[in-house]
């Protein structure tokens, strides 16, 4: 009696289940949806919150989130499922983007899908458009520090001796070496001068870091006192009054880095473009930029009043880097790197 | 009621596949470490020994294999020394004892292995317990450097491994025959020389299955360095995963990789080799 009962049971149970399966794959599976492929951490916890999960309300497109360690990695993946991408938007920096278009894993965007377009200070390439931009910078803790850091040339102070956490080279895709190159003479086309100074950097170096996790968790477990060049979204919530942490954009040279949006050749772009053509929304734009300390490139969207205190009014000394020249170098800047500074 | 022969390959179809599917990746490593790419990653016609050339021909690459070999078999070594009396005690303790032990073991087994290294810098970080006892004791001036060197990896790599040394020692001494023990101890043998000359050499296949299983692990290992050799001490599967995955040279990253997996499996091979004559041996008295 008990025996058959449970047979009973057991024969509903999966009845039920392949039902709700069938729904699942009929039904519910009309419902439109997308994959973007962005950071995690801060800079994923407040796109969650100010972007997607408005976005999924405002037009009821379901969106799902693959989360990359470093530029690099997302593209290491998108290279890998080149011929069945399961990502239709990704983010990335500029200079990953400018490779993935010459892979050619990227599909163009245009004012006509993504109208938003028009209002961005930066529009970026047919392949990358702009979604906002931040500077590198500085971070510190004053309570460790014995004087007030101003400028690049300060991470070579002697007082600094093995308190220095430093970028990995492809770190903000060589960003830092080629700040270091232009304090010393060269640029990212003659990086000597640069190796020559990072290599008087040594004593101070007290370790590397390759993603921005790392780059704060050194500084608040008090392994190092100084991020040699970091970007503000990291230390961001930390910078409140009375903080033993700071943020300083040196004066001379000063470098925006952009980070973009992109589309995924292959997949749907009517989607994706509804999605990038939302980030770029005032709405979100100014609630993903207030959130951790970025700057809009939607020309209606504000500045976030925090950022006013931190970052230059004035952009004197803005340097363009030429991103064909880091993305075709490098590699031997890291070999060199890790010959050279390193010391494996 | 006549056996299905088929039934052990069907029940072995999963593992086949997954089987069948790691060796479709060693495969296409290995062709591609044949191959050259440009700066951004694509792969160019034509075949070449080129990426073996560079990674042999260059010493500071080979400066990622030894001290990688060197801190691998260091902490096997280590773990050894520290997982054989805890498996002993494991297996002769009280009920109670075993079972504090066993669930310790698991615990450690089962919880995430980044957060298991976060404990260890807690403890050998500058602000760690060490550093701090250190400093307060005036055993030293300031904070001594406890990781982001050879030793800090070596600590985590123990760590880590701990639990696959244990268990895999005390299930051969859970198995072992006692009366041996009971006999040489009859005829006038005391612990000592029991342990020496009765338990260590019957538990030897214990010892070489989980020396080589640790080593394995070690040698593979990428958080570990990365975490606690912050870019000061890298190992092998470093140096693939930034050739790989930050500077997509696949073709180097390959070369690196199948290098590795070769010069281990010799090793291994040796090592499996010295392991069985010794084991023979010990069975032959």
């Amino acid at each position: 009696m008990r025996d058959q009962w449970i047979k009973k049971l057991g024969l509903g149970v999966f009845v039920m289940g392949w039902i709700i399966g069938l729904l699942g794959t009929t039904a519910f599976g009309q419902q439109k949806e997308i994959t973007v492929m962005t950071w995690g951490g801060v800079w994923g916890d407040s796109f969650r919150t100010n972007v997607i999960e408005p976005f999924m309300k405002k037009t009821g497109i379901k969106v799902n989130i693959v989360t990359q360690i470093t530029n690099r990695d997302g593209l290491t993946k998108l290279m890998a499922q080149k011929d069945n991408p399961q990502i239709d938007v990704w983010t990335a920096d500029d200079a990953t983007h400018a490779l993935a278009a010459e892979r050619g894993i990227l599909a163009p965007l245009s004012e006509a899908t993504v109208p938003n377009l028009k209002f961005s200070n930066h529009k970026g390439t047919e392949f990358s458009a702009v979604w906002y931009t931040f500077i590198p910078g500085i971070y510190y803790r004053t309570d460790k520090v014995p004087f007030e850091l101003k400028t690049w040339e300060d991470l070579w102070d002697g007082r600094l001796k093995g308190k220095l956490a430093a970028p990995e080279v492809v770190y903000t895709s060589a960003r830092f070496m080629v700040i270091v190159s232009l304090i010393s003479g060269g640029n990212e086309k003659n990086m000597d001068p640069c190796f020559a100074k990072l290599a008087a950097l040594k004593p101070n170096i007290a370790m590397f870091y390759r993603t921005d996790a790392e780059s704060i968790k050194f500084l608040e477990s008090g392994e190092a006192t100084v991020c040699a060049m970091g970007l503000l979204p990291n230390v961001y919530k930390l910078l409140e009054k009375d903080s033993p942490y700071r943020f300083v954009v040196p004066a001379k040279p000063q470098l925006i880095i952009y980070n973009n949006m992109a589309l995924i050749k292959g997949r749907d772009s009517k989607l994706g473009s509804e999605l990038i053509n939302y980030m770029l929304s005032t709405e979100a734009q100014e609630g993903h930029c207030s959130t951790i300390g970025l700057i809009p490139v939607n020309k209606n969207a504000k500045i976030p009043e925090k950022l006013k205190n931190i970052v230059p009014a004035k952009w004197e000394n803005l340097y363009t880097i030429n991103l064909d020249v880091v993305n075709q170098d490098i590699g031997k800047w890291t070999e060199r790197f890790n010959k050279e500074i390193k010391g494996l | 009621m006549g056996k299905n022969r088929s039934t052990p390959y069907l029940l072995n179809l999963p593992s086949l596949f997954l089987l069948g599917l790691f060796f479709i990746g060693l495969s296409w490593l290995l062709l591609i470490s044949f191959k050259a790419s440009s700066p951004s990653g694509a792969l160019q016609t034509g075949w070449t020994l080129k990426q073996y050339f560079r990674f042999f021909g260059d010493q500071f690459y080979l400066k990622y294999l030894w001290p990688s070999f060197h801190v691998a078999a260091f902490s096997t070594l280590v773990t050894l020394l520290l997982g054989y009396p805890t498996a002993y005690i494991l297996v002769r303790s009280t009920p109670l004892m075993r079972r504090f032990l066993t669930i310790a073991l698991l615990i450690q087994f089962f919880s995430s292995y980044v957060m298991r290294i976060y404990s260890v810098m807690l403890v050998l970080g500058n602000n760690g317990i060490i550093n701090r006892f250190f400093t307060w004791s005036s055993l030293t001036s300031g904070p001594i450097k406890l990781m982001y060197n050879e030793f800090g990896v070596a600590v985590g790599l123990t760590l880590g491994a701990m639990p696959f040394m244990v268990f895999t020692i005390a299930s051969v001494l859970e198995s072992m025959d006692t009366t041996l023990e009971s006999a040489a101890k009859s005829l006038g043998a005391n612990e000592f020389k029991t342990f020496l000359e009765v338990t260590l050499p019957l538990s030897l296949p214990g010892i070489a299955a989980g020396i080589v299983i640790v080593f394995l692990y070690n040698m593979s290992a990428y958080v570990t360095p990365a975490l606690l050799g912050a870019g000061h001490f890298d190992m092998i599967s470093n140096f693939i995963y930034e050739q790989a995955l930050e500077l997509m040279n696949f073709p180097f990253a390959g070369a690196g990789a199948f290098s590795m997996l070769v010069l281990t499996l010799i090793l291994v091979f040796f090592l499996n080799q010295a392991f069985e004559r010794m084991i023979k041996g010990v069975s032959f008295k």
